[in-house]
């Protein structure tokens, strides 16, 4: 579908690498995603600069690492798996986040979108943590 | 762990037993030429016993003394009649009090002067007569030159002795018995400053405050070098650059590799423009620039090798007239900043800087490297933030990928890779002197551009010899292009050349060029050939064995420029010491100090000299053999291949000894 | 927002810097402040006449007034000297190596003009190095 934008590879990064480590009990919405707006924003940037794509996606994916390391209070990641995880889906997210604006989807609802799905994966995933204990 | 402190323990003890070797000979030797022991310090004596003494005549005129070379025999009684026959001119002889003025048109004598030391000592002119004034040197040989023959002698028997080392012991991991393998995580292991030197490398401001200071002593040899005093070395900007700045970048090589390329100011301003930041790193990466592609043609040191050819044939008007040295370095940073707008990356720094080729080619000799500490996490990682940039840096500006860097010669340490990295896999490592040197000989196959400034920079050590401390005035003069004033940007119309300075200069120019890049590499190529012969190979070509082995003239050449910086900064170290005092010369003085002009101990200067020339002897008749190790396969090959080339070096050796010694 | 570590306040400061560093070319414009003002003190540099002889060659003094010349030596051996019947002994510096200063005190006691000149040979023009005191 045109404008969908998978982020199930993505939650399942975050599960692994981003929400697991950090120390806050109680995790907000914003928390959840907040890599991933902060990735969008740099996305919508670069298309209004006019870089080129492929280029910029490549970035993105460390531009996604280097967001989840800061959230969760990391200089540096000593896991190649985790960065290459992040970078991989990063990479792959911010190529249909690209597509999805230039097709003419607005930021806001790109924002709203992955905001909700992701929330929706955190609330599932952790429900079933839950009953499996 | 405990192999590999083993290992170190092992390495120092082998540097301290080649470092008494190379100085114990010699210590002896000196006490046992110098007679008496008590009078090491003091070459020669005023004699005040009556008898017979020789008269020496000897005219100064700018910048020359005739005769130039001077024989005296050991223990005569000597009277120099010296006439000036233009202006004022001074009279010192090396290792000696002896300093007198010569007034313009007049005769002085000096002496009666008892000479008890044999050996080669310089008469310099001790009182600013013009911009070549520092270059006004005669030779004073005191026969028999017992110095001159237990130098030969040492080189002689330094090779013998290295060749000796290889044909026995001689292995691929060694160098004169070091583990070349060895290497130091400076950033993990080495306690205190290992970590600090991490968080300031990872500060982002590191660059930037390191090129700041650099920025304003370049503006201040502009305005030096524009508006200040026309002669040399009362002038900042040369003073310092060509004394001070120069002797320290030989040094420099070795301990930091290329630590003056991450304080250039040269491309900074272009480097800024482009960024749009001084700092920082942009939301947006677009560069402020052209965007353009290097060629791949200029990928390489060719335009940087001749370049500094080209300089070094200017070399005795850019070290004597501030104003031409005020104006390469606005062309260079003119064009730093104008090649970084077309092309957003250091290729000027790699590809056409005359002192980047240079220091780039010999920083593969420092014990100094930036490297991954392992290139297969590297390799792992597709992110490669170290050449594509991350929010903390930028992507590689030397365009490497530095995960994977095998060599020092393009990395400029602008540490970006150290910001970058996400996986903490980027550091500083302390090493062994040419660690990779022999495996980038053998990979670096049908690029001759590095071999050709091998052969430049070893030509051009000697040439600079005996044009700044030799006793020919006609190489001088033809480099000089028979000019005898200083020039700022007032007095530029006094550097117009006539015809037969040009001619002059043609002479210095076809000279210098023919033997770096013809003559020199001819007779590389002809003991390449013989070495190959001696090897009994056939399936390897001449010119593998010619391009690889020309990387030995690396750790050699610089040994050499090593010791030509100790004698330029200890003839002349009162130049630049001023010139922070007075920057302009205008009399000033800034800082309330004012030091005569007097060498330190420059009777000793070819004593410093020598071991350096030694240890640069051993270095490329080891390597040689490495190498050879890689290409044959085989001991014996190896030997008698390496057994060739060594009659090469030890003849270039020798040459060098003959100059100073 | 991606946090990068560019912080515009640095940037401004560190442009700022960098401008500074232009101040360089205005060092020369010291000159006066470092060589001190004295009125009856007067700094001469002195180069070869091929690079401009003495930097002062019109010079007005008071009559009666002790004058010192400061001469600096910019790039030769050079001298100051004012042979004149009117003053009482001939002024000599003796030679100023270059890079040294050589300092002369004078009394004019009669109006006119005096011719100043360099003693030492410095170069083929040397006998055109030369400059005038007017004495009012």
């Amino acid at each position: 579908m045109k404008g969908n934008i998978s982020i199930l590879n993505i939650s399942g990064a975050f599960e692994k690498y981003y929400w697991s480590e950090i120390d806050e009990k109680v995790i907000s919405k914003h928390v959840v995603s907040e890599p991933l707006i902060d990735l969008i924003d740099h996305i919508d940037k670069a298309i209004n600069a006019g870089l080129e794509k492929r280029g910029e996606c490549a970035y993105s994916g460390s531009v996604l690492l280097s967001l989840v390391l800061e959230g969760t209070g990391r200089k540096y990641s000593y896991n190649i798996d985790e960065t290459n995880d992040l970078y991989k889906e990063g990479k792959a997210l911010a190529g249909d986040v690209w597509d999805a604006l230039v097709d003419g989807l607005s930021l806001v609802r790109i924002k709203k979108q992955v905001i909700g799905s992701l929330w929706n994966d955190y609330l599932r995933r952790n429900q079933k943590k839950r009953s499996g204990e | 762990m405990a192999k590999i402190n083993k290992f170190r323990r092992g390495n120092i003890i082998f540097i301290l037993i080649i470092l008494m070797l190379l100085l114990a000979p010699l210590g002896i030797s000196y006490f046992i030429i110098s007679g008496q022991a008590q009078k090491v310090l003091r070459a020669f004596e005023l004699s005040d016993e009556d008898g017979e003494a020789r008269v020496i005549e000897i005219t100064a005129s700018q910048f020359q003394f005739n005769p130039n070379v001077i024989h005296v025999d050991l223990g005569e009684k000597i009277i120099f009649r010296v006439t000036s026959t233009d202006v004022m001119h001074g009279f010192y002889i090396d290792g000696k009090d002896v300093f007198a003025e010569v007034p313009p048109g007049e005769t002085v004598e000096i002496g009666p002067l008892q000479f008890n030391q044999p050996g080669k000592f310089k008469i310099r002119c001790a009182i600013t007569c013009g911009p070549l004034h520092p270059f006004m040197i005669a030779d004073l040989i005191v026969e028999p030159d017992y110095t001159l023959f237990v130098f030969v002698a040492l080189t002689v028997l330094t090779a013998i002795t290295v060749l000796l080392y290889v044909k026995t012991k001689g292995r691929e991991d060694r160098i004169l018995g070091i583990n070349r393998k060895v290497k130091i995580d400076v950033l993990k292991r080495v306690r205190i400053i290992g970590p600090l030197l991490k968080r300031v490398l990872q500060w982002r401001g590191i660059h930037f405050v390191l090129i700041l200071p650099n920025l304003l002593f370049f503006m201040l040899i502009f305005a030096t070098g524009f508006f200040g005093n026309p002669t040399g070395n009362k002038n900042f900007s040369i003073a310092v650059v060509w004394i001070l700045w120069f002797a320290l970048i030989e040094f420099m090589i070795i301990f930091a590799s290329r630590t003056w390329c991450t304080m250039c100011p040269l491309p900074a301003v272009g480097e800024w423009i482009a960024r749009r930041r001084f700092i920082g790193v942009h939301n947006v990466r677009k560069w402020f620039s052209l965007n353009k592609k290097w060629p791949k043609s200029l990928d390489n040191m060719w335009i940087g090798a001749l370049s500094f050819l080209v300089m070094s044939l200017m070399i005795l008007w850019l070290v004597t007239r501030p104003v031409v040295s005020a104006i390469l370095f606005l062309i260079l940073i003119v064009m730093g900043t104008v090649l970084y707008l077309i092309v957003p990356a250091r290729h000027f720094c790699r590809s056409i800087c005359p002192a980047g080729a240079y220091i780039g080619y010999h920083s593969n000799e420092s014990i100094f490297e930036v490297r991954s500490r392992s290139k297969a996490i590297c390799d792992a990682h597709p992110g490669k933030e170290c050449i594509r940039g991350s929010p903390k840096g930028y992507g590689c500006p030397w365009k490497l990928y530095p995960g994977g860097n095998q060599e020092n010669t393009y990395c400029g340490q602008c540490y970006e890779c150290l910001k970058n990295c996400p996986l903490d896999n980027m550091t500083i490592k302390a090493r062994m002197i040419g660690e990779d040197l022999p495996e980038k000989a053998i990979r670096t196959k049908n690029n001759y551009d590095e071999s050709w400034m091998g052969f430049i920079r070893f030509s051009l050590v000697i040439f600079y010899t005996l044009a700044f401390f030799g006793p020919y005035w006609f190489l001088k003069d033809w480099g000089n292009m028979g000019n005898a004033y200083g020039a700022n940007l007032a007095s530029i119309n006094l550097l117009t050349p006539t015809m037969g300075g040009f001619q002059k200069w043609l002479n210095w120019a076809l000279l210098v060029s023919f033997v770096a890049l013809i003559a020199f590499p001819a007779i590389f190529y002809g003991f390449s050939w013989l070495a190959r012969k001696a090897a009994k190979v056939k399936d390897i070509p001449t010119k593998d064995m010619f391009g690889a082995y020309s990387y030995v003239l690396a750790p050699f050449g610089l040994t050499l420029w090593i010791g030509f910086a100790i004698t330029l900064i200890l003839v002349n170290w009162a130049y630049p010491v001023n010139a922070f005092s007075d920057p302009f010369g205008w009399g000033w003085n800034l800082f309330g100090f004012k030091f005569d002009w007097y060498p330190i101990f420059p009777h000793l200067i070819p004593f410093i000299q020598l071991p350096l020339i030694l240890l640069g002897l051993a270095l490329a008749i080891n390597f040689t053999y490495i190498i050879s190790l890689k290409f044959f396969n085989g001991r014996k090959p190896a030997f008698r291949s390496t057994a060739v080339m060594t009659v090469l070096y030890t003849g270039s050796a020798l040459l060098f000894v003959y100059l100073i010694g | 927002m991606v946090k990068t570590s560019s912080k515009l306040r640095w940037e401004v400061i560190a442009g700022v810097l960098v401008l500074l560093t232009l101040a360089m070319f205005l060092v020369p414009r010291l000159d006066g402040m470092v060589m001190g003002n004295d009125t009856n003190t007067i700094l001469i540099r002195a180069s070869i006449k091929e690079a401009g002889g003495f930097d002062k060659r019109s010079i007005e003094v008071n009559a009666g007034e002790k004058i010192t010349f400061d001469i600096y030596s910019m790039d030769m051996t050079h001298s100051f000297i004012i042979n004149d019947d009117r003053l009482e002994s001939d002024v000599d510096t003796g030679p100023i190596h270059t890079g040294e200063h050589g300092t002369v005190e004078v009394v004019f006691d009669e109006p006119g003009e005096y011719i100043f000149r360099c003693g030492v040979y410095c170069s083929d023009l040397h006998g055109a190095m030369t400059g005038k005191i007017t004495v009012l």
